[in-house]
């Protein structure tokens, strides 16, 4: 891999992977650049695997969620990293979006649907993943994903009313 | 469902990482990025190292792209990450300029104490492991001690780390010192550098409580120099 194609998978990935870590550190930044900066130094020792994989978002995805999860193994926390998110929301200091108004209500019913739909949802609209990316992620189809994303939208609809 | 779109939007919006650490990130990943000049270095070295016979077959250019891939990637990690990698050596010296620049990552106080227990545990375990020429091994011995102890302070907030390392240190200090009691010295000096060391290491009441802290010739000699 060139420095140049790894110039354009940083650009297309960082902010994807900082967001999904900003959202599981309870909106730690300094510890979400911390963790963000671990899965890109890894990235560029392993450019082996990354050369010879068709989904370097998803490689990526995957090194950032053991990257939490043994943060959270080495914290002595035992968390699921899907739910991660959801747990600290309202814990001290890290009100991700308390400025927000209504975000805060949104992330209360993101939190009653289910980890699947979560996940997705989080992927597509907060994080800015695209479907075929979460698809590989997932291990579904893009046209699954993009349905199943659909359904959930219209189910936090319904729970907004 | 507009509204609601909407309102994802601005929370996806909310996430967005700070340009500043987006830009930070880059420069030190591109400082870090192997270089021309060093792939070929490693090629040439490694390729000295090892036979490549499996590569013959391949057309020229296919055979270098697959060395410089396999060499640049498999290359770096060995170096980084095998236990069999010997100080003095080229590749040990890529593995600590990886460490290095590895660190340069770690920016939290906790990220940073567990990085420096890292890499102390690796160092000391290097030291156990390598086997090396009398005076270059103590040489090392005190160096490692020496910055040992002044990274024990840095781990006082993690106590399964600090436990660790302190457990290696304490080790290597009683070899280190059983090393030093094995060496011929001019009888003065031998009885100078032992008082020095007991009263570095124990208390004189201490001395008494822990007797398996010092092998015993320097034991016996220190309590025989304090008593007297």
């Amino acid at each position: 891999m060139t420095r140049h194609q790894f110039k354009r998978l940083y650009s297309q990935y960082m902010p994807k992977i900082y967001r999904f870590i900003y959202l599981r550190v309870g909106g730690d930044k300094e510890l979400a650049e911390d963790l963000t900066s671990e899965v890109f130094l890894k990235a560029m020792e392993k450019m082996e695997e990354l050369d010879t994989t068709r989904h370097p978002g998803a490689w990526l995805y995957l090194v950032a969620r053991n990257r939490l999860k043994n943060h959270y193994r080495d914290q002595k926390q035992h968390v699921d990293v899907d739910d991660v998110a959801w747990y600290l929301q309202g814990e001290d200091g890290r009100q991700v979006f308390e400025q927000l108004g209504d975000a805060q209500q949104l992330m209360q019913l993101l939190g009653t649907l289910s980890q699947e739909d979560r996940q997705i949802l989080s992927m597509k609209h907060l994080e800015g993943w695209s479907y075929k990316e979460i698809a590989t992620v997932v291990k579904k189809s893009a046209g699954a994903v993009r349905v199943q994303a659909h359904r959930a939208l219209q189910q936090l609809k319904q729970a907004q009313v | 469902m507009k509204d609601l779109k909407r309102q994802l939007n601005e929370m996806h919006a909310h996430l967005e990482p700070e340009q500043a650490f987006a830009d930070r990130l880059w420069s030190t990943l591109e400082d870090g990025y192997p270089s021309r000049a060093f792939r070929r270095s490693l090629w040439s070295q490694l390729a000295s190292a090892f036979s490549f016979g499996w590569l013959r077959p391949l057309p020229m250019g296919a055979a270098a792209l697959s060395l410089v891939m396999l060499l640049t990637g498999a290359g770096s990690a060995y170096a980084y990450a095998s236990p069999t990698v010997e100080p003095d050596t080229t590749l040990y010296q890529v593995r600590t300029s990886i460490e290095q620049f590895e660190g340069r990552f770690h920016r939290s106080p906790e990220a940073r104490a567990t990085f420096e227990a890292r890499m102390a545990e690796r160092r000391a375990s290097e030291l156990e492991r390598f086997p090396m020429h009398d005076a270059l091994l103590r040489a090392r011995m005190e160096q490692r001690l020496e910055r040992g102890y002044v990274e024990l302070n840095a781990l006082e907030d993690l106590p399964v780390h600090r436990e660790r390392v302190e457990e290696r240190l304490r080790r290597l200090d009683v070899q280190y010192r059983g090393m030093v009691a094995d060496e011929p010295l001019p009888e003065g000096l031998r009885e100078e550098r032992l008082i020095d060391e007991a009263s570095h290491l124990l208390a004189p009441e201490q001395l008494e409580a822990a007797p398996e802290r010092l092998p015993m010739r320097i034991l016996d000699d220190s309590r025989d120099s304090l008593h007297r």
